[in-house]
Protein backbone atom coordinates (compact mmCIF):
# COMPACT_ATOMS: atom_id res chain seq x y z
CA UNK A 1 0.00 0.00 0.00
CA UNK A 2 1.43 3.49 -1.13
CA UNK A 3 -0.19 6.47 1.01
CA UNK A 4 1.32 8.91 -1.63
CA UNK A 5 0.08 11.87 -2.55
CA UNK A 6 0.70 11.06 -6.13
CA UNK A 7 -1.70 8.55 -6.00
CA UNK A 8 -4.33 9.78 -3.17
CA UNK A 9 -4.66 13.51 -4.63
CA UNK A 10 -5.47 12.39 -7.96
CA UNK A 11 -8.28 9.29 -6.48
CA UNK A 12 -10.32 11.89 -4.48
CA UNK A 13 -10.07 15.12 -6.88
CA UNK A 14 -11.77 12.26 -9.57
CA UNK A 15 -14.71 11.35 -6.76
CA UNK A 16 -15.10 15.37 -5.76
CA UNK A 17 -15.06 16.31 -9.76
CA UNK A 18 -17.29 13.34 -10.47
CA UNK A 19 -20.28 13.94 -7.42
CA UNK A 20 -20.12 17.87 -7.37
CA UNK A 21 -18.16 19.24 -10.23
CA UNK A 22 -15.71 20.62 -7.84
CA UNK A 23 -12.04 20.97 -7.85
CA UNK A 24 -10.48 19.06 -4.69
CA UNK A 25 -6.99 20.15 -4.11
CA UNK A 26 -4.71 17.79 -2.07
CA UNK A 27 -2.46 19.88 0.83
CA UNK A 28 -1.12 16.71 2.88
CA UNK A 29 -1.75 17.08 6.43
CA UNK A 30 -3.48 19.74 8.30
CA UNK A 31 -5.36 20.52 11.70
CA UNK A 32 -9.18 21.01 10.07
CA UNK A 33 -11.32 23.60 11.95
CA UNK A 34 -13.89 22.17 13.88
CA UNK A 35 -17.24 21.18 13.83
CA UNK A 36 -16.44 18.66 11.81
CA UNK A 37 -18.99 15.68 10.70
CA UNK A 38 -16.57 12.08 10.73
CA UNK A 39 -17.25 8.97 9.35
CA UNK A 40 -15.73 5.89 9.77
CA UNK A 41 -15.28 3.26 7.06
CA UNK A 42 -14.02 -0.46 8.43
CA UNK A 43 -12.28 -2.44 5.56
CA UNK A 44 -11.19 -6.40 5.14
CA UNK A 45 -9.38 -8.26 2.97
CA UNK A 46 -5.47 -7.46 1.16
CA UNK A 47 -5.13 -5.47 3.87
CA UNK A 48 -7.40 -4.43 7.26
CA UNK A 49 -7.80 -1.31 8.50
CA UNK A 50 -10.05 1.87 9.14
CA UNK A 51 -10.46 4.99 6.96
CA UNK A 52 -11.27 7.86 9.15
CA UNK A 53 -12.95 10.27 7.40
CA UNK A 54 -14.11 14.40 8.06
CA UNK A 55 -15.47 16.61 6.14
CA UNK A 56 -16.05 20.70 8.21
CA UNK A 57 -20.21 21.14 8.76
CA UNK A 58 -20.36 24.30 6.07
CA UNK A 59 -18.94 22.41 3.43
CA UNK A 60 -20.51 18.90 4.22
CA UNK A 61 -24.17 21.21 3.47
CA UNK A 62 -22.56 22.56 -0.03
CA UNK A 63 -21.60 19.35 -1.05
CA UNK A 64 -25.43 17.47 -0.05
CA UNK A 65 -26.87 20.07 -2.26
CA UNK A 66 -24.13 19.83 -5.29
CA UNK A 67 -24.70 16.35 -5.25
CA UNK A 68 -28.94 16.75 -5.86
CA UNK A 69 -28.67 20.10 -7.65
CA UNK A 70 -30.52 22.06 -5.09
CA UNK A 71 -29.75 24.83 -2.44
CA UNK A 72 -27.92 24.46 0.18
CA UNK A 73 -31.42 25.21 2.71
CA UNK A 74 -33.01 22.38 4.18
CA UNK A 75 -30.82 19.84 5.15
CA UNK A 76 -31.82 18.40 8.62
CA UNK A 77 -28.61 17.08 10.80
CA UNK A 78 -29.38 13.22 9.94
CA UNK A 79 -29.68 14.04 6.10
CA UNK A 80 -26.02 15.59 6.37
CA UNK A 81 -24.81 12.75 8.26
CA UNK A 82 -25.82 10.75 5.42
CA UNK A 83 -24.43 12.08 2.82
CA UNK A 84 -20.85 12.75 4.23
CA UNK A 85 -21.25 8.91 5.18
CA UNK A 86 -22.16 8.29 1.37
CA UNK A 87 -18.90 10.75 0.89
CA UNK A 88 -16.75 8.70 2.76
CA UNK A 89 -17.63 5.25 1.31
CA UNK A 90 -16.64 6.23 -2.18
CA UNK A 91 -13.64 8.02 -1.15
CA UNK A 92 -12.65 5.09 0.76
CA UNK A 93 -13.04 2.59 -1.99
CA UNK A 94 -11.61 4.78 -3.98
CA UNK A 95 -8.16 5.32 -2.22
CA UNK A 96 -7.92 2.07 -1.66
CA UNK A 97 -7.95 0.80 -5.47
CA UNK A 98 -5.86 4.13 -5.63
CA UNK A 99 -3.17 2.74 -3.42
CA UNK A 100 -3.46 -0.87 -3.91
CA UNK A 101 -4.75 -1.07 -7.37
CA UNK A 102 -4.49 -4.93 -7.76
CA UNK A 103 -5.72 -5.30 -3.51
CA UNK A 104 -9.55 -6.79 -3.00
CA UNK A 105 -11.21 -5.03 -0.22
CA UNK A 106 -14.55 -5.66 1.34
CA UNK A 107 -15.75 -2.37 2.76
CA UNK A 108 -18.24 -1.93 5.84
CA UNK A 109 -21.04 0.03 6.34
CA UNK A 110 -19.76 3.79 7.35
CA UNK A 111 -20.23 4.36 11.18
CA UNK A 112 -20.36 7.89 12.43
CA UNK A 113 -17.16 8.85 14.06
CA UNK A 114 -17.26 12.22 16.32
CA UNK A 115 -14.31 14.32 16.17
CA UNK A 116 -13.90 16.49 19.52
CA UNK A 117 -10.96 18.90 20.09
CA UNK A 118 -7.73 17.36 19.81
CA UNK A 119 -8.64 15.12 16.90
CA UNK A 120 -9.01 17.50 14.52
CA UNK A 121 -5.56 16.65 12.56
CA UNK A 122 -4.90 14.43 9.61
CA UNK A 123 -2.67 12.58 7.49
CA UNK A 124 -4.28 13.60 4.53
CA UNK A 125 -6.12 16.77 3.42
CA UNK A 126 -7.92 18.42 0.85
CA UNK A 127 -8.85 22.22 -0.32
CA UNK A 128 -11.91 23.86 -2.52
CA UNK A 129 -11.27 26.94 -4.62
CA UNK A 130 -8.83 28.23 -2.49
CA UNK A 131 -10.42 27.78 0.69
CA UNK A 132 -8.25 26.17 3.32
CA UNK A 133 -8.36 22.65 3.96
CA UNK A 134 -11.65 21.41 4.76
CA UNK A 135 -11.53 17.45 4.15
CA UNK A 136 -9.32 15.32 5.73
CA UNK A 137 -8.88 11.42 6.00
CA UNK A 138 -6.43 9.01 7.53
CA UNK A 139 -5.79 5.38 6.88
CA UNK A 140 -4.70 2.98 10.31
CA UNK A 141 -4.19 -0.97 8.85
CA UNK A 142 -5.65 -3.47 11.39
CA UNK A 143 -3.65 -6.24 9.65
CA UNK A 144 -1.33 -4.93 7.52
CA UNK A 145 0.14 -6.42 4.11
CA UNK B 1 -41.88 1.81 -16.17
CA UNK B 2 -41.20 1.05 -12.54
CA UNK B 3 -38.16 1.17 -11.32
CA UNK B 4 -37.04 -0.16 -7.73
CA UNK B 5 -34.20 1.74 -5.95
CA UNK B 6 -32.10 0.23 -2.78
CA UNK B 7 -29.87 2.25 -1.05
CA UNK B 8 -29.70 3.22 2.83
CA UNK B 9 -28.81 6.61 1.89
CA UNK B 10 -31.49 8.86 0.93
CA UNK B 11 -29.29 11.31 -0.49
CA UNK B 12 -27.93 8.34 -3.21
CA UNK B 13 -31.71 7.58 -4.00
CA UNK B 14 -32.58 10.83 -4.59
CA UNK B 15 -29.38 11.82 -7.16
CA UNK B 16 -30.14 8.03 -8.96
CA UNK B 17 -33.58 8.98 -9.10
CA UNK B 18 -33.18 12.42 -10.48
CA UNK B 19 -30.86 10.98 -12.93
CA UNK B 20 -33.19 8.43 -14.87
CA UNK B 21 -35.96 10.95 -14.78
CA UNK B 22 -33.38 13.05 -17.06
CA UNK B 23 -33.48 10.05 -19.22
CA UNK B 24 -36.80 11.25 -20.68
CA UNK B 25 -38.45 7.42 -20.36
CA UNK B 26 -41.61 7.29 -18.82
CA UNK B 27 -39.97 6.05 -15.15
CA UNK B 28 -41.48 5.98 -11.96
CA UNK B 29 -39.52 5.31 -9.28
CA UNK B 30 -39.85 3.67 -5.74
CA UNK B 31 -37.58 3.36 -2.52
CA UNK B 32 -36.81 1.03 -0.49
CA UNK B 33 -33.43 0.99 2.33
CA UNK B 34 -32.36 -2.26 2.36
CA UNK B 35 -32.84 -5.36 0.50
CA UNK B 36 -35.23 -7.12 2.49
CA UNK B 37 -37.38 -4.02 2.55
CA UNK B 38 -37.03 -4.41 -1.35
CA UNK B 39 -38.31 -7.87 -1.74
CA UNK B 40 -41.76 -6.96 0.04
CA UNK B 41 -42.14 -4.27 -2.06
CA UNK B 42 -41.13 -5.63 -5.32
CA UNK B 43 -42.96 -8.58 -4.64
CA UNK B 44 -45.91 -5.80 -4.81
CA UNK B 45 -44.98 -3.48 -7.83
CA UNK B 46 -43.62 -5.81 -10.06
CA UNK B 47 -40.50 -3.34 -10.94
CA UNK B 48 -38.94 -3.08 -14.50
CA UNK B 49 -35.73 -2.95 -12.68
CA UNK B 50 -33.84 -3.20 -9.37
CA UNK B 51 -30.96 -0.43 -8.93
CA UNK B 52 -29.16 -1.58 -5.71
CA UNK B 53 -26.32 -1.24 -3.41
CA UNK B 54 -24.45 -3.19 -1.88
CA UNK B 55 -23.28 -2.51 1.69
CA UNK B 56 -26.70 -1.65 3.73
CA UNK B 57 -27.95 -3.16 7.06
CA UNK B 58 -30.55 -5.71 7.37
CA UNK B 59 -30.37 -7.52 3.85
CA UNK B 60 -27.12 -6.58 1.85
CA UNK B 61 -27.05 -6.15 -2.04
CA UNK B 62 -26.12 -9.76 -2.60
CA UNK B 63 -28.40 -11.35 -1.13
CA UNK B 64 -31.09 -9.28 -2.36
CA UNK B 65 -29.63 -10.10 -5.83
CA UNK B 66 -29.72 -14.25 -5.36
CA UNK B 67 -33.34 -13.65 -3.32
CA UNK B 68 -34.53 -12.17 -6.44
CA UNK B 69 -33.13 -14.88 -8.50
CA UNK B 70 -34.66 -17.27 -6.11
CA UNK B 71 -38.28 -15.96 -5.91
CA UNK B 72 -40.03 -17.10 -8.82
CA UNK B 73 -42.60 -13.83 -9.42
CA UNK B 74 -39.22 -11.40 -9.45
CA UNK B 75 -36.49 -13.51 -11.23
CA UNK B 76 -36.72 -12.57 -14.36
CA UNK B 77 -36.14 -8.62 -13.01
CA UNK B 78 -32.84 -7.45 -14.29
CA UNK B 79 -30.36 -5.95 -11.49
CA UNK B 80 -28.16 -3.11 -11.39
CA UNK B 81 -25.59 -3.08 -8.96
CA UNK B 82 -24.15 0.17 -7.96
CA UNK B 83 -21.64 0.04 -5.37
CA UNK B 84 -18.66 1.79 -3.88
CA UNK B 85 -16.80 -1.33 -3.42
CA UNK B 86 -14.17 -2.19 -5.97
CA UNK B 87 -13.45 -6.00 -5.26
CA UNK B 88 -13.00 -7.67 -8.40
CA UNK B 89 -14.45 -11.17 -6.68
CA UNK B 90 -17.00 -9.36 -5.30
CA UNK B 91 -18.01 -7.84 -8.37
CA UNK B 92 -17.38 -11.47 -10.24
CA UNK B 93 -19.67 -12.95 -7.72
CA UNK B 94 -22.49 -11.07 -8.26
CA UNK B 95 -22.64 -11.14 -12.28
CA UNK B 96 -22.37 -15.01 -11.23
CA UNK B 97 -25.04 -14.34 -8.90
CA UNK B 98 -27.71 -12.86 -11.37
CA UNK B 99 -26.66 -9.20 -11.40
CA UNK B 100 -26.85 -7.48 -15.19
CA UNK B 101 -24.54 -5.47 -14.62
CA UNK B 102 -22.16 -3.64 -11.67
CA UNK B 103 -21.27 0.01 -11.66
CA UNK B 104 -18.44 1.51 -8.99
CA UNK B 105 -19.48 4.73 -7.73
CA UNK B 106 -18.95 7.16 -8.43
CA UNK B 107 -20.84 7.15 -11.13
CA UNK B 108 -21.51 10.24 -13.72
CA UNK B 109 -25.47 10.61 -14.31
CA UNK B 110 -24.35 10.19 -18.14
CA UNK B 111 -22.96 6.84 -16.93
CA UNK B 112 -25.93 5.31 -15.46
CA UNK B 113 -28.26 6.53 -17.87
CA UNK B 114 -26.91 4.70 -20.84
CA UNK B 115 -26.54 1.75 -18.31
CA UNK B 116 -30.22 2.42 -17.43
CA UNK B 117 -31.46 2.58 -21.14
CA UNK B 118 -29.27 -0.13 -22.75
CA UNK B 119 -31.05 -2.67 -19.68
CA UNK B 120 -34.45 -1.21 -20.38
CA UNK B 121 -34.05 -1.22 -24.23
CA UNK B 122 -32.61 -5.04 -24.26
CA UNK B 123 -36.07 -5.94 -21.79
CA UNK B 124 -38.51 -4.36 -24.49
Amino acid sequence: MILSAERIGPAISQVFETMYFREALYCGSATLKLPLLGTAVRFSGSVDGVFRWAVSERLAAQLAADFLGVETVGFDACELESAIKELANVACGSTLSAVMPSGDFHLSLPETLPIAAGEEEFRHSFSMEGAPPEIGFDIALTKPE
Amino acid sequence: MQVLLVDDSSLMRQYVGRTLRMTGMDVTIHEAENGREAIGLALRIRPDLIITDLNMPEMNGEELVARVRQTTELKGTPVLVLSADRSPARREQLKRAGAVAYLTKPVTPEVLKRYFTGIMEAAL
